[in-house]
């Protein structure tokens, strides 16, 4: 059977960029330069127009919010067929306090809240982005962390719900370019601080259900003075606050949610949270969750299938690090990055201490391998905040994005205004030999030195390779656009849920390779920190690309393949018009 | 930054700013790193004159290495390690064959994240003085973190020689061998370590996770089961040269975490001193005077309780731990009205503070309040869903109030936690059963809290119990 293809159109090959990347556009504001060998990103950012200063609020308090954000999401919120940008704003955390008195001030002429910014993508593949906030009716005034899509309503259109210090706000998506609050009508509101959120269909019934991680009990009235190395003010860690518990809310399939945390039994335990990822971790067709907390046991809630979980972090190996430590877990990515079939857990921790890589032995047990696979040495100078699997390089292997930030003063900066500076990491899976640090290898883009927190992975351009943008906290939003060339193929899938979510969330594909093991990936915008990423789902093929079929596991139990796939390609599968599908052999 | 420091000083009126210690000598050495300009540090006025003090000798006598290395270990026991580590440095030019001066500026070193300076350190500690044992297990220990497992194994190996009894030896060993892909090698390590201690929590995880991967469930079981109960228990480090470091600090917090240490092994009336010294050093301090008015509630002095809670509360209102040790003791005098508006303090500033809440709504409780009692219970189970008095207490409101089922299901939950606190909660709830008349089913309760009080070694509890079950044989 036919895959349906319905993004030709949009869909420049790896030859076709290069024919174009000679010609000269009519896009003054675009200044890519042709990048050097070896350098895959190059920061376009202003040069696209997507221009935004996140503004932290630092009035010298040292409220503890104001080093935890931002996040920032890509969606298609006008089904154009190109990627958008949303990125959440903060504010004062105390609302006593004027933006005056802020440290550092918001940009002149830049409007304060979150903000929408429309991809007009050229038909030359330049970028060029434009704030639509005001039409789209968006424009959050909080002091926003982070953000989560998700087709809630199934109408076909991504839908937006924004984490804060305060309250969270739900935006549903009309259609026609514009988006309503719908919180308190649909009863998602968390008055908590709250950090990461993930939409998931955890009860298999064809909507998507929301889970929202929160952080501490913070109340500016309540702020803590910490000392840092020099006995001067700097942000307390989470210990100073108690751990605030995290939310389920169940889709009830009519515009309402319905908080079901204690009735799902994810009361029994919580932390500081600040990452999240759902995926079927002990493979038997239930998203589980799993939370990153910030310096406390993290949780593996593993799905019972009768709307209740388990928290089976601690022996699963996932609660705390191989030598009996809980780390300063932020952000957290999952991916089959070995390529036998289940998703292995990266996340990102504090300077001094390693990120983590925790891989799966296909039954949601799980070996923290960090050392193993040398990424324990490279990340002890960092703070990682987000991170991603990606293919940056189409070769068919799940390399790592790390955007880093510190948290309490770097040493080497002190004096400076605003000493938590540090560098992003790009990391190349080498495949047996273990993930290389290609930072110092990577351009001008891998060399800035900002304060990293969010990072959300996608095809901006849709030229077939995957791009990023890295929201920096009291700094502004970076777009590393990917301009890797060479002989590699690759294959974007669009997933379209019938009895499953709209965009099947949640389903896992396996491409189906001549003589070598099938690559599986996950159908999901979650992960990294504060962020929602591309809901299409991208396959690096290499520079032999031999695909054989697609096989999709959809979120609602059902199985199907497709055959003649095309390569360098975008296509859609549509839940139903496949063939019925036993699984890998 | 004008603002910035504004702020600090009106945020921080209790503490003093050093002035910036500025135009001091350079004389000496050329190649001796400076001695470090301290320019903004902010402490007590007695730590601020130590300081000052042994900047001062120092400055007197610049190449004096005594007096480098004393600075240094001031500096360092506040933790103030960047220029701790230029004193530690010049003390080291000026008598490299001092391994005290060796050994702490790599502990310094590693603790900022320098870890070839401190393994180089380290390892000239070990040269120097080759029978000081922390040394090598520190140095052990750096090594492993950057990946150098021989050199890792090497060390453990040889402190073995030297200590075998170490309980951390083995652990640090066990976790080289597991890197190495020696599983039977770590377990045997890790047995070894709680062998020798049998509380040491990670050492419990690290056999979980190896019996796990051996298919042993039962083993991986137990070893998790002993990891929960005391998950961040380790044995001491012995290591002379660190304790030296705190001997040194008189801030307010080293006295806090004495006073703890004191009240820990039963000697409350020392606590007390330390708390009252910590208060002298530093008034502004919210933890000793909270600590304070804890202990003073404890020994039963309201005076004490009423004269730090005065304290505290003039330097922050909301002070969590003094109004919620304050509001007990008045509710415990019966002054449930001025119990209450202490716990409404706490919740003015944290909303959110489950046990605010629970202790407010048990004094509305006692004023007869009970609509806003059972909404302050709940409120604190919302915010924490594992707080066992919030549970038993609003169990026991719905019981009273005939709501017997939903009161069935928050008694169930709080019997439901298995820990040390069982077999009260258990006693707790079987009492609530009795006074709603279900006789049977609270003597089954309390038999099964006498089970649990047994299995926990609880011999006053036991006792208590066994009365209790006694008096209500006779009674029913």
């Amino acid at each position: 059977m036919k895959a349906v293809l319905i993004w030709r159109g949009w869909a420049l090959s790896a030859v076709v960029m290069v024919l174009l990347a000679g010609c000269e556009g009519d896009n003054a504001t675009q200044s890519v330069q042709a990048p050097s060998h070896g350098e895959p990103f190059v920061e376009v950012a202003a040069a696209s127009g997507l221009v935004f200063t996140h503004f932290n609020g630092a009035s010298g308090a040292y409220y503890q919010p104001e080093v935890f954000g931002p996040g920032v999401a890509l969606l298609d919120y006008d089904r154009d067929g190109d990627l958008d940008v949303y990125l959440p704003q903060a504010g004062m955390p105390d609302p006593g306090q004027s933006p005056a008195q802020a440290l550092f001030p918001l940009p002149a002429g830049q409007p304060t809240g979150d903000r929408l910014f429309r991809n007009e993508l050229q038909a030359d593949g330049m970028l060029r982005f434009t704030d639509v906030t005001d039409i789209a009716g968006l424009g959050h005034a909080g002091y926003a962390q982070g953000v989560a899509t998700g087709d809630f309503d199934n109408d076909g259109y991504t839908d937006l719900y924004v984490t804060a210090f305060g309250t969270n706000v739900l935006y549903h998506n009309q259609g026609d370019g514009r988006f309503i609050d719908v919180t308190s009508a649909a009863g998602v509101d968390d008055p908590r601080w709250s950090t990461s959120a993930a939409f998931l269909d955890y009860d298999r019934d064809g909507d998507l259900d929301l889970f929202v991680a929160n952080y501490v009990h913070f109340t500016v009235a309540g702020n803590k003075q910490c000392a840092g190395g020099d006995g001067t003010l700097d942000y307390c860690g989470p210990q100073s606050y108690r751990p605030v518990r995290d939310r389920l809310f169940r889709n009830d399939g009519n515009g309402r949610f319905t908080d079901v945390s204690d009735a799902a039994g994810l009361g029994v335990a919580f932390g500081p949270g600040l990452g999240v990822t759902c995926a079927d971790y002990n493979g038997d067709g239930w998203q589980d969750i799993y939370v990153a907390n910030d310096g406390d046991d993290n949780q593996l809630w593993i799905n019972q299938g009768n709307g209740r979980f388990e928290n089976t972090a601690l022996m699963a190996g996932v609660a705390i690090n191989a030598y009996g430590k809980a780390e300063a877990s932020m952000g957290v990515t999952a991916g089959d990055f070995d390529n036998d079939g289940d998703e292995d857990l990266f996340m990102t921790h504090l300077d001094r201490e390693t990120n983590t890589l925790y891989v799966n032995d296909g039954t949601g047990n799980f070996l923290d391998a960090t050392d193993a696979h040398k990424l324990g040495r490279i990340s002890l100078p960092y703070t990682g905040f987000g991170a991603a699997w990606l293919d940056f390089d189409n070769d068919s292997d799940l390399d790592l994005f790390i955007a880093n930030g510190a948290v309490r003063i770097e040493e080497s900066l002190r004096g400076q205004p605003y000493p938590y500076q540090e560098r992003n990491q790009l990391i190349r899976n080498d495949g047996t030999e273990g993930f290389t640090d290609r930072t110092e290898q990577s351009g001008p883009a891998l060399a800035l030195v900002e304060v990293s927190r969010g990072a959300a992975f996608g095809d901006l351009d849709n030229d077939g390779d995957v791009d990023i943008v890295v929201a920096n906290n009291n700094g502004p939003t970076r777009l590393l656009r990917n301009t890797i060339d060479g002989d590699n193929h690759w294959l974007t899938v669009r997933l379209q849920g019938t009895r499953s979510n709209r965009a099947g969330l949640g389903a896992r594909l396996a491409l189906l390779r001549a003589g070598k093991p099938p690559l599986w990936r996950r159908a999901h915008t979650d992960g990294s920190y504060l962020s929602a990423s591309d809901d299409r789902v991208h396959f690096g093929l290499g520079a032999g690309a031999d695909v054989q079929a697609i096989g999709v596991v959809w979120p609602h139990g059902t199985r199907e393949i497709w055959h003649d796939i095309g390569i360098d390609s975008f296509i859609t599968l549509q839940e139903g018009s496949g063939k019925a599908w036993d699984g890998i052999p | 930054m004008q603002k910035t420091k504004r702020y600090m000083i009106r945020a921080l009126p209790g503490l003093l700013a050093i002035a910036a210690i500025t135009g001091c000598l350079r004389p000496g050495d050329p190649d001796l790193p400076d001695i470090p300009e301290l320019t903004v540090v902010e402490f007590a006025e007695p730590v601020r004159q130590q300081i000052l003090a042994a900047r001062a000798q120092l400055l007197e006598t610049p190449e004096d290495a005594r007096r480098n290395l004393r600075l240094g270990k001031i500096l360092h026991a506040y933790k103030l390690q960047s220029p701790a580590i230029r004193c530690y440095q010049r003390a080291r030019e000026l008598q490299p064959g001092d391994y005290e001066t060796a050994y702490l500026l790599g502990i310094a070193q590693a603790q900022m994240g320098d870890d070839a300076g401190a393994t180089a350190n380290l390892r000239a500690a070990i040269r120097l003085q080759p029978d000081y044992a922390p040394a090598r297990l520190r140095l052990g220990e750096v090594l492993f973190k950057t990946g150098e497992l021989a050199q890792a194994q090497t060390l453990f190996e040889e402190l073995l020689a030297q200590e075998p009894d170490s309980a951390w030896a083995h652990h640090r060993l066990a976790q080289v061998l597991a890197a190495l892909d020696d599983a039977e090698g770590a377990i045997g390590n890790n047995r070894r370590a709680v062998e020798l201690y049998r509380d040491f929590g990670p050492a419990h995880y690290a056999l979980a996770l190896a019996f796990r991967n051996r298919g042993d469930t039962e083993l991986a079981q137990a070893h998790m089961e002993r990891y929960r109960r005391q998950p961040k228990q380790t044995p001491a480090h012995v290591d002379p040269l660190l304790a030296s470091l705190d001997a040194l600090d008189i801030s307010a917090t080293a006295h806090v975490r004495r006073a703890k240490r004191l009240q820990a092994s039963g000697q409350p009336r020392e606590a007390l001193l330390a708390l009252e010294q910590a208060v002298r050093v530093e008034p502004q301090s919210i933890e000793a005077h909270s600590q304070l008015i804890r202990l003073y509630h404890r020994l039963n002095d309201a005076d004490g309780v009423e004269r730090h809670y005065r304290a505290v509360t003039a330097i922050e209102p909301h002070a969590v731990m003094a109004n919620l040790e304050y509001g007990t003791l008045l509710a415990e005098q019966g002054r449930f009205a001025d119990a209450a508006a202490a716990f409404e303090k706490v919740l003015a500033a944290h909303p959110d503070h489950s046990a605010a809440h629970t202790l407010l709504g048990q004094a509305m409780e006692e004023l007869q309040q009970q609509a806003g009692a059972e909404r302050h219970y709940r409120l604190a189970l919302e915010n924490d869903p594992n707080n066992r008095r919030a549970g038993l207490l609003l169990g026991r409101l719905l019981m009273l109030t005939d709501r017997r089922t939903e009161a069935t299901t928050h008694l169930d939950g709080v019997a439901q936690h298995s820990d040390s606190d069982q077999a009260l909660y258990l006693q707790r709830i079987a009492q609530v059963y009795r006074e709603a008349g279900e006789h049977e089913r609270a003597m089954t309760l309390l038999e099964q809290a006498r089970t649990q009080a047994a299995a926990q070694g609880q011999e006053r509890m036991l006792h208590e119990i066994t009365q209790t079950m006694t008096h209500w044989r006779e009674t029913q």
